[in-house]
């Protein structure tokens, strides 16, 4: 069928490309720029910009950071995924159990707020709760005969306090998405399995789940790909990466050499072999998650 | 079934208490005085509030331009956003030509470009603009939305063709088409993704504060930077005062609009 619409000419790129030019600009063009810089010994400024070919990739795979920040980008990961799925899939089947619409609705907005909230101004509240003096979270701790910690300081809890100030703000977010997707769910399912006596534990497992899985499939996608972006602030704010790069991860590094080393080589390296990181997981995520997604018909 | 059902409303209770405790804590911490932000006992309700933090903000002969720097920026960001988002869902929808698939391939593709990649390349174009340290700086990169063209797409691939054909048949030119016809019927997810946008551009961090070193030109969750002193210790007291001006306003929103936000950022989660 011929779809809908004007007889064409000029006029539809007159409305569409007011989007796609800076779109092309500011989001495809980098993807090229990044790659030259890559090959480049470059800093900014210097007028000389020396192509070196892969020696920016070689040196990264030398450097102590480099490799704590790989490892801390999959640590960053693993430790959100509860935050990404479990916890916000607990709770919206609960919510979901809720008679009350009234009280239902009340409880996901309040889940909601961190969404909303600055995440900048969230990290600052963040720090002050956990600041080791005064801060409520070592009060709490005293009172039930703790020591305080420094978090921030420490470099066995710099990447967990990042990981729950992250996982606050997810939160709600993902509860709202599954939520959603659980409330589709057809009711019929659910009275018929009830009548023929299944407890409310089957009736999630063989029932709920399995329909909400391209939901699921999807958070564990975005979370792979994007927890990298998404603790970018808090570390920044938080620890500046630190104790030791303790809590740093691939795209703080690539700002780290970028703006305060002004290595742009080096930083696009990073940046690119991030991104390949990603397109690989997102596939892996694919190859070994899509067969058991249920998409329905 | 009772205790069964009291368990679950305090599991829900104990996850909402973690998620707005922060923000309870911040508006509690704005209101206190400089002793009692540092006392033992947790009052969420300041025992002697005060707004003295508030003052010292305001007093601050830099806060106005923080201010304005906010709104300006933000304005420029939702009217452009929406302005290109619109258009391009237009052309999308109602038209048919040769590169329609690819350009809308374009479109929603950029919500999977990272920004550790753009970061670098675009602080370059910037400066070389020579655009450092001004509001365009950080518009210019915001200026067209991927999701915002994918999501008013979805609203207006629904409206009846019939609507369109009957004012072509009347001579109404394409652009009074959209003008007269189709936008009154978008109004509504219009109104949502301005909201939405809005408080994203309002929130902005990052790429503001590669581009706005000048503490005059800066944003005010930037700013938030400069209470930071490691040698002086932190102005709590001031930072959470700061810290709640600058939410007061997306919390308002969201109070007044809470469904139509919700609705969005299902839509945003979805897409990808």
């Amino acid at each position: 069928m011929k779809r809908r619409g004007f007889k064409s000419g000029i006029t539809p790129y007159l409305y569409v490309l007011p989007a796609i030019v800076p779109m092309l600009v500011f989001l495809y063009w980098p993807l090229i720029v990044n790659f030259i810089l890559s090959v480049l010994d470059w800093n900014f400024i210097s007028p000389t910009r020396n192509f070196i070919g892969l020696k920016n990739y070689t040196s990264l795979f030398q450097r102590e950071a480099f490799s704590m920040a790989l490892i801390n980008t999959g640590k960053y990961i693993l430790g959100l995924l509860p935050w990404a799925i479990l916890i916000p899939l607990a709770i919206s089947v609960l919510i979901l159990t809720v008679k009350n619409k009234k009280l239902r609705d009340l409880y996901e907005t309040a889940l909601f707020i961190p969404t909303v909230l600055s995440f900048s101004v969230a990290c600052f509240v963040w720090i002050w709760m956990l600041t080791p003096i005064g801060g409520v979270i070592a009060t709490l701790l005293e009172s039930v005969g703790l020591r305080p910690i420094s978090w921030l300081a420490d470099h066995r809890f710099a990447l967990w306090a990042i990981v729950i100030v992250s996982g606050w703000r997810m939160l709600g977010y993902h509860e709202l998405l599954l939520g959603g997707s659980l409330k589709s769910v057809p009711t019929e399912y659910i009275e018929a399995a009830t009548i023929d006596g299944a407890s409310s534990w089957r009736i999630f497992w063989s029932i709920r789940f399995p329909l909400i899985t391209p939901t699921v499939f999807f958070l564990l996608v975005t979370t792979a790909i994007f927890v990298s972006d998404y603790v970018f602030m808090p570390i920044h704010i938080l620890t500046q990466g630190g104790p030791y790069n303790a809590s740093t991860n691939l795209i703080y590094l690539v700002y780290q050499f970028a703006f305060q080393f002004f290595n742009t080589g080096l930083a696009s390296a990073t940046a690119l072999i991030t991104f390949l990181l990603f397109v690989i997981i997102t596939a892996l995520v694919f190859y070994f998650g899509e067969r058991r997604v249920h998409y329905g018909d | 079934m009772a205790t069964k059902r009291a368990v679950k409303h305090i599991i829900i209770l104990i996850a909402v208490v973690f998620t707005i405790f922060p923000v309870l804590w911040m508006f509690s911490t704005s209101l206190k005085g400089p002793t009692e932000v540092f006392t033992q006992d947790l009052n969420i309700l300041p025992k002697n509030p005060t707004v003295e933090n508030f003052r010292s903000v305001l007093q601050q002969s830099t806060f106005l331009s923080w201010l304005r720097n906010t709104v300006i920026i933000a304005v420029g960001i939702v009217a452009f956003r929406m302005l290109t988002s619109v258009l391009a869902a237009y052309g999308f929808t109602f038209f048919e030509f040769r590169a329609k698939n690819l350009l809308f391939m374009v479109a929603v593709g950029t919500m999977m470009i990272p920004f550790a990649i753009t970061m670098i390349p675009n602080y370059i174009t910037i400066s070389s603009l020579g655009l450092l340290n001004t509001h365009l700086a950080v518009i210019l990169p915001y200026m067209a939305s991927g999701f915002g063209v994918f999501f008013l797409r979805q609203y207006m691939k629904s409206l009846p063709l019939a609507l369109v054909e009957a004012a072509t048949i009347d001579g109404a030119n394409s652009l009074q088409i959209l003008r007269l016809v189709v936008f009154p019927l978008v109004k509504g997810p219009v109104a949502a993704l301005t909201v939405w946008h809005a408080i994203e551009a309002w929130n902005l961090f990052f790429w503001p504060m590669l581009v706005l070193t000048e503490q005059s030109m800066q944003t005010l969750p930037i700013a938030m930077l400069h209470f930071q002193d490691p040698e002086a210790g932190m102005l709590w007291g001031e930072l959470m005062a700061m810290a709640s001006l600058i939410s007061l306003p997306t919390l308002i929103v969201y109070m007044l609009a809470h469904k139509r936000i919700k609705e969005t950022s299902i839509t945003a989660g979805i897409k990808g």
